[in-house]
């Protein structure tokens, strides 16, 4: 106080208003009737982390509930059964299957030219057309082009 | 800075004054002021063994309890606070009317910034020191300094025309 000028002087014998007898009654009653001790920093920040962490784990329950429940309700197709006439039909040499030629490949050439003479007779293709890749073709057109 | 002993009575005698008058800087009225004073000295009893200068920690609990009830009461408020005109509230004792220099330094203490006027109001009736000034409201103890004395010369020139009694 003594390095105030007179200026600061007169500042500081300004009197500010005392708090009412309200306050100091309100005060007194909360002091001596409060029973929750005031949460202080440190605690206040542990409890914020312990909710942190107990909201992201009800999080992480809810999704793995609706992930789990979206895996049931899914439609189980079912396979349709593999029949068996398929592979005796695949592994038939009397028709022109992967497998009948694969085998055709690996024996001799003579091999081959046989067994494409003996698809061409039985292979049920009419007579007047042949199935080039997308398009169909007359005899004749095939032959022209 | 004496504390005046470990009774929460003799803490509130001795910064009671100051306290409110720092909480009227922020809240709209001496009523509410009174309020934020009684959560902020409820919070500061309860934990003011927990720090170092226990001065500066009550006046900065004041200066954040008046700005949490500012925020919360924002809203509601505003319209409210317009109407209940607090600037007609005294802030020191003695009547207004007889003293015309009182009335034109309470008027220019409300015309300063805010940041000037809370250092200068712990400073001049706070009593408090630029170091305890700087740590109850988080600034370099510089920045405090130099706030006073802005606020001063501020004062200074809008009482130009008033006379020094």
């Amino acid at each position: 106080m003594n390095e105030y000028d007179p200026f600061e002087k007169e500042l500081a014998a300004l009197k500010p208003l005392s708090p009412s007898l309200g306050l100091n009654d309100r005060i007194a009653h909360q002091l001596e009737n409060g029973p929750q001790p005031l949460v202080t920093p440190t605690k206040y920040a542990a409890r914020r982390a312990w909710q942190l962490t107990l909201a992201l784990s009800v999080a992480v329950v809810m999704l793995a509930m609706i992930f789990i429940r979206r895996g049931e309700q899914q439609p189980i197709v079912p396979q349709a059964p593999r029949s068996p006439l398929d592979l005796a039909t695949a592994l038939d040499p009397s028709l022109p299957t992967v497998w009948t030629y694969h085998r055709a490949i690996s024996g001799s050439s003579q091999e081959i030219d046989a067994l494409l003479d003996k698809h061409s007779h039985t292979t049920p293709t009419p007579a007047s057309e042949f199935h080039v890749g997308a398009f169909s073709m007359s005899k004749s057109e095939l032959q022209s082009f | 800075m004496a504390n005046g002993g470990d009774d929460w009575q003799t803490w509130l005698d001795r910064h009671g004054a100051a306290l409110v008058l720092l909480a009227r800087q922020i809240v709209s009225s001496r009523a509410d002021a009174e309020d934020v004073v009684q959560d902020a000295f409820i919070r500061f009893w309860r934990s003011r063994s927990a720090v170092a200068d226990p001065v500066a920690y009550l006046f900065a609990c004041v200066k954040h309890c008046a700005l949490d009830w500012q925020r919360g009461r924002r809203r509601q408020a505003r319209r409210e606070e317009q109407a209940a005109r607090p600037e007609a509230e005294p802030m020191f004792m003695g009547a207004l009317e007889s003293n015309e220099r009182q009335s034109a330094i309470e008027g220019a203490l409300r015309e300063l910034p805010g940041e000037q006027a809370e250092v200068l109001i712990l400073k001049i009736w706070g009593e408090l020191t630029f170091p305890q000034i700087a740590e109850a409201l988080d600034i370099p103890p510089n920045t405090a300094a130099s706030r006073y004395r802005y606020a001063i010369a501020k004062l200074r020139e809008m009482l130009a025309e008033e006379p020094i009694r």
